[in-house]
């Protein structure tokens, strides 16, 4: 996903059910989900620069890769499809949400990737909370 | 990437954002705890989580006081264009006036959605020793205070607006407004009480160094609800030491807070101009606004048992917000209230078809009277505009930057120029009231 542009990464197959039933095969998924339990798997390691930054890299983890997922699958008025691509959105961000607020918040997690699947669906909401209208009257 | 996503949902269409609201309410109960029960979610394992869930709430519920204010603009916009174009359609009728434009329906009329499940479980599960919390519900609550409560039988009715608006889209629209308000609003008197029952004069620094709260606590207090205004004006008593009643209220808000505290009576005027300039009546703002403005002005032109008047402190014309200068500010001030007191004597007319004449005089008394202490203190305002600071206002004398006379009249002739604009009005209502 870092390697190519991210709105180009579901050009190969643009149906809209495409991008949430990958993620629900991700989710179930025996490896990513052995990741997700062990306890080691979200640490505060350092930065490039060899600085410990707690901000930035306390969720360097498995989950990391959410907000990029996200950023992915987002609709632009201007491209062919783009109907499509809204409920693609739609449909990811719920399951995302209820991943990261719900699944991953049983007791079978370890608190600290709990806090991070949290701290992961703030971020995508944060992001997905665009300014959904001009203003109509001037200000 | 933040921006660029952004942008890009920006273009995206209603049914989108609708999708992301109900995903986010779900799961409301969840985010609010994290963001405001640390024992559930204790810190250091918690702490990102819980910025990051304020940083969220803080956001939506920023979005959500927008989407209320502009729902309210956009009706008050369409009621009063319609009824612009229909007066011109009468005269027609009378062989008067020019040709009135056909009336255009407006195929869409936005409604309103604030998610009512965060607010709820935010208030819900907000502490009230945690102030930070409290500040996102205030600066929250601030931005959208001067809008009211719609009466749909009275001021909001739609009867003669049927030629634009349908009429199960405007009951929709003005309920959605109300129900925003009542979820967005209902419990910030209880959560203020309970944090100001936590709050002493040696506890309160911390809460009024959170960024944004000086300036939302003014507004806070201009807002014309009473379960808004009542609440502040409770937690500034808890929060300082001699503070009586409103008029200390604002005093000790000015004097610690200046800088701040000037931009959130002009912030609040300037909401006033944009609202009252085109609802069918403002009148409950109005009135609590001249009341308001007359503690402020007795706060800036006239000293209390303790201080100088604070347009002749030197600490208060010499301090600096936000890299505006005081005098800039003073000058400001200024000119949106003498605009508003244009917008409220214009407006009048209007307005007075919904009250029965003896309210009408009566609170048009006290905008009266807001008026004339305007004129009083006009030379106050001048020094303060040019930074002068306790010199005699006659001379440039001991104390003053050194400007000339020629800009001292400059100054004066702005400021009374602006004052013209309040007088022209004034004339044309007390016609009206003959």
């Amino acid at each position: 996903m870092d390697s190519c542009g991210t709105a180009e990464l579901w050009a190969f197959d643009p149906s809209p059910e495409l991008p949430h039933t990958l993620f629900s095969d991700i989710k179930t998924n025996p490896s990513f989900i052995r990741l997700l339990e062990d306890p080691t798997a979200v640490s505060s390691t350092t930065n490039a620069k060899g600085k410990g930054n707690g901000k930035e890299s306390s969720n360097r983890g498995p989950l990391d890769w959410l907000s990029q997922f996200m950023l992915s699958l987002c609709p632009s008025s201007d491209k062919a499809g783009s109907t499509q691509k809204e409920s693609g959105f739609g449909e990811a961000l719920a399951k995302v949400l209820a991943f990261c607020y719900q699944d991953m918040q049983h007791e079978r997690f370890e608190q600290e990737i709990r806090a991070a699947a949290a701290t992961a669906g703030n971020n995508v909401s944060i992001l997905s909370n665009a300014t959904p209208k001009k203003l109509t009257i001037g200000r | 990437m933040i921006i660029r996503l952004q942008e890009r949902l920006a273009k995206a269409e209603g049914a989108l954002a609708l999708s992301f609201s109900s995903t986010l309410e779900i799961h409301a109960s969840f985010i609010a705890t994290v963001a405001f029960r640390p024992r559930n979610h204790p810190i250091p394992t918690w702490s990102e989580a819980r910025d990051s869930a304020r940083q969220l709430l803080s956001g939506i519920f920023r979005l959500d006081g927008r989407d209320i204010l502009e729902s309210m603009l956009d009706l008050a916009a369409i009621a009063n264009e319609e009824r612009k174009r229909l007066r011109l359609v009468r005269l027609a009728k009378k062989g008067q006036g020019p040709v009135p434009p056909s009336a255009v329906l407006v195929k869409h009329l936005h409604t309103a959605s604030a998610h009512t499940q965060l607010w709820s479980k935010a208030y819900n599960a907000l502490l009230p020793s945690d102030q930070a919390g409290a500040s996102i519900l205030m600066n929250s609550v601030a931005a959208f205070s001067h809008v009211e409560k719609m009466d749909r039988q009275r001021s909001w009715h739609h009867e003669d607006l049927l030629g634009v608006v349908k009429p199960d889209d405007w009951v929709a629209a003005v309920r959605a407004i109300n129900a925003g308000l009542q979820a967005t609003r209902d419990s910030f008197a209880h959560a203020v009480e309970a944090l100001g029952m936590q709050t002493t004069p040696d506890t309160a620094h911390t809460l009024w160094s959170q960024p944004g709260i000086p300036t939302s606590a003014i507004v806070l207090l201009l807002s014309p609800a009473e379960d808004v205004h009542d609440p502040m004006i409770s937690l500034i008593q808890q929060s300082f030491e001699d503070v009586d009643d409103r008029g200390d209220c604002f005093r000790v808000i000015l004097a610690k807070y200046p800088g701040e505290a000037m931009e959130g009576l002009s912030g609040f005027l300037s909401s006033f101009i944009e609202t009252a300039k085109i609802t069918p009546e403002s009148c409950s703002l109005a009135k609590w606004l001249v009341r308001c403005f007359t503690d402020v002005l007795d706060a800036l032109c006239r000293p209390s048992d303790t201080a100088e008047p604070l347009l002749q402190s030197r600490k208060f014309l010499e301090s600096l917000h936000d890299g505006r200068a005081m005098a800039k500010r003073v000058t400001d001030l200024w000119q949106l209230m003498t605009t508003s007191l244009a917008v409220i004597f214009r407006r009048t007319q209007a307005w007075a078809p919904m009250y029965d004449n003896e309210t009408m005089v009566d609170w048009m008394r006290d905008a009266l009277i807001f008026g004339r202490q305007m004129t009083e203190h006009i030379k106050a305002f001048e020094g303060a505009a040019l930074g002068r600071v306790g010199a005699d206002f006659g001379d440039a004398g001991e104390g003053s930057i050194g400007e000339s006379p020629a800009k001292s009249s400059v100054t004066a002739g702005r400021l009374v120029s602006k004052l013209q604009i309040v007088l022209a009005d004034l004339v044309s209502w007390l016609r009206l009231t003959e």
